[in-house]
């Protein structure tokens, strides 16, 4: 590679640092990324992002948590923690699959997220939850 | 004489070094870059996702540590960086998105010095260049803070470093003594559940902290790259950083950072602060995860 293209690539990789937190702050806003995450030079000027995560199960009519052990367990905790720092990238329909596959008397799954901010105006903690179900039917459906 | 390109015209802002000085910047940058990845490689382990595979991330700690060592000569600078850059942006790569920034800024670093080419190459400009991108990379990052913080609003009325004081030690040990104790003791009672709150501290000296951090983050990079006052901005930046850190603790992205305005220096001044950055990184790493992760404990 000559000199000159070198230190072009050089120039360039400038311009993307310089450029990149402008990208990086529609995406916290429209997506919900992690402010602290992704190099855009926003941590500490806001608390990063919180996510809670909490999965519920339906068999035959009747709600209760997912009691999630060993590797659901890891499943549930990653799905979390890329919530979290991914935000709305990361569809909720994967992990509701997976409960699926690891058993099959489950009609529907229910992933409740609550994300927790800092309130602007009133400086107090809120929850944002949102809820997202999934019917075994209709995912069944849409592979077939 | 050499032609000068609009790219070397534009990189140019950060000033110019001379081919010695250059060469040894490079020198000290490679050694700090591989010496902090290495180092972050080991505090990592005792923190997921790290710790949920501590066999192939310890091997990457070792490689990282082969790396920094091997790199710290200029005869072994090229594939010790190269095989760096490959083992750090494999971490990256199955970690995402649990990345650090300072992980992703060493990346862009390790680029950097590569590009540079071999130590005492023939065509001294590519290290100068790629120094004046370091340096336009941490003015950039520093004034973006500021931005950020301007963006967001919780630095105007001390917002943010009171929701900080209240729920992290290292800010409430810094920023305790600018509160009154009533005040104090009023944040740090108020918890992390939804509904809590006001996190708005009565207190003159917190609000000044707070607004003076993101005006020096918008108005030091200016001076930086202005010649008459880059030596001064530089002192303030390091010492605003060093502030900064004694609250945030982030050690790894505050060295390379630290590493990087230094840069600024007229000759290599980074070289005689590697001891120092060093000795840092390795108390925070005693006195941290390690030996907890080595007792079978899990890092927070």
């Amino acid at each position: 590679m000559s000199g000159s293209i070198r230190r072009r690539v050089m120039l360039a990789i400038v311009v993307f640092v310089l450029v990149w937190p402008i990208a990086h702050a529609g995406l916290v806003a429209r997506y919900q990324l992690d402010p602290w995450e992704f190099f855009g030079w926003s941590m500490y000027a806001l608390p990063g992002a919180r996510v809670q995560v909490l999965v519920e199960v339906e068999r035959d009519g009747e709600i209760h948590p997912l009691r999630a052990m060993g590797e659901m367990r890891q499943r549930v905790q990653r799905f979390a923690r890329r919530r979290n720092a991914l935000g709305l990238l990361v569809s909720t329909e994967p992990l509701a699959r997976e409960i699926f596959t690891a058993d099959s008397t489950i009609d529907a799954v229910i992933i409740v997220t609550r994300e927790i901010t800092l309130d602007r105006e009133t400086t107090r903690l809120v929850g944002h939850r949102a809820q997202h179900r999934h019917e075994r039917h209709d995912l069944e459906a849409s592979d077939s | 004489m050499k032609e000068t390109s609009w790219a070397d015209r534009w990189l140019g802002w950060t000033g110019i070094d001379e081919p010695g000085a250059a060469s040894s910047k490079l020198r000290s940058v490679r050694r700090l870059v591989l010496l902090t990845i290495a180092c972050e490689g080991w505090f990592a382990l005792g923190y997921v996702p790290y710790s949920s595979h501590p066999m192939a991330y310890g091997l990457v700690a070792v490689g990282l540590l082969v790396c920094a060592i091997a790199g710290w000569q200029d005869r072994f600078a090229q594939p010790a960086s190269i095989m760096a850059f490959a083992l750090l942006f494999g971490v990256v790569y199955s970690a995402f998105p649990d990345n650090a920034n300072h992980q992703l800024l060493s990346l862009m670093l390790l680029i950097l010095v590569l590009l540079a080419g071999s130590p005492g190459s023939e065509d001294d400009r590519n290290a100068v260049a790629a120094l004046q991108s370091m340096r336009w990379i941490a003015a950039i990052g520093v004034f973006w803070a500021g931005v950020m913080k301007l963006y967001y609003g919780y630095w105007l009325g001390g917002e943010f470093l009171a929701f900080r004081v209240a729920g992290n030690s290292g800010f409430t040990q810094v920023l305790g003594i600018l509160i009154s104790n009533e005040e104090l003791a009023r944040l740090l009672s108020l918890g992390t559940d939804v509904g809590a709150g006001p996190f708005r501290a009565d207190a003159p000296l917190l609000v000044l902290v707070s607004n003076l951090t993101w005006f020096l983050e918008l108005v030091l990079p200016l001076g930086l790259l202005w010649p008459r006052t880059r030596q001064l901005s530089m002192v303030a930046t390091i010492l605003l950083f060093v502030a900064i850190e004694l609250g945030a603790r982030e050690v790894f992205f505050g060295g390379l950072m630290v590493g990087l305005i230094l840069l600024f220096a007229d000759r290599d001044r980074l070289a005689g602060a590697l001891p120092w950055i060093t000795g840092f990184y390795v108390a925070w790493l005693l006195q941290a995860d390690l030996l907890q992760w080595v007792a079978g404990g899990q890092g927070g």
